[in-house]
């Protein structure tokens, strides 16, 4: 199990290929990217801040869960921080497990708990303002 | 006793650092400290009903009693991903 906060760019290919293992008859990976358009403005580009020791706990803490919930048999948790282009990527969950179903319920559980519970913080950047954002759904607390 | 405070995102801007030591006298609680952070960034108190905070990087709920040293983050809601 992996978790890492970084400030150079992910490879998802490397990322994923580490879960695979002989117990595992799926592996999925979710892989998230800096969009261009957020609420009907165009972004120039994304920071993230993040308090990367807390970060990295709770992003084991929720691979933990997911063996516990869904029997996950590997799983890699990756986000950068910093500023993020257009396009880029930004976050990789990637999970093996022995059938596609727990690999499916697993990656959307941990988006949402993501969401939730790691302390890392988005901005957008336009071209006449800067926002921070706050995550507007559901809580998975 | 000094309490090492640390500041995110919005937060981070208003006090236009991510990282203070406040010195406190005698018995401190997190919301005690609160409060003398308020003074020093009057506008972060606004952010107060949507903010966490987080003891030695685990999240607290209500109020707890602080050691020398202890590190107390003020988290706006998070947006990773």
């Amino acid at each position: 199990m992996k978790v890492e906060i970084t400030t150079e760019a992910i490879d998802p290919t490397v990322i994923s290929s580490s879960v695979k293992n002989i117990e595992a008859g799926a592996v999925l990976t979710f892989l998230g990217t800096a969009r261009k358009t957020s609420r009907g403005r165009e972004v120039t580009y994304l920071e993230y801040d993040a308090y990367p020791e807390m970060a990295e706990k709770k992003m084991a803490f929720i691979l933990g869960e997911l063996k516990e919930k869904y029997n996950i048999t590997d799983g890699a948790f990756v986000h950068r921080i910093g500023r993020v282009e257009l396009g880029e990527n930004i976050v990789v969950i990637a999970v093996s497990a022995p059938h596609s179903q727990e690999a499916f319920d697993a990656c959307r559980y941990a988006v949402k708990r993501l969401k939730s519970i790691v302390p890392i913080w988005k901005k957008e950047v336009w071209a006449d303002g800067e926002e921070w954002i706050g995550y507007e759904g559901e809580l998975y607390e | 006793m000094k309490i090492n405070v640390l500041l995110f995102a919005s937060l981070k801007d208003i006090a236009g650092k991510g990282q203070l030591e406040i010195e406190v006298e005698g018995k401190c609680s997190v919301e005690n400290l609160s409060k003398k952070l308020y003074e020093l960034y009057p506008k972060v108190e606004s952010f107060d009903s949507s903010v966490r905070i987080a003891v030695n990087q685990e999240f607290i709920e209500g109020d707890i009693e602080l050691k020398d040293g202890d590190e107390v983050a003020y988290l706006p809601p998070v947006s990773g991903g």
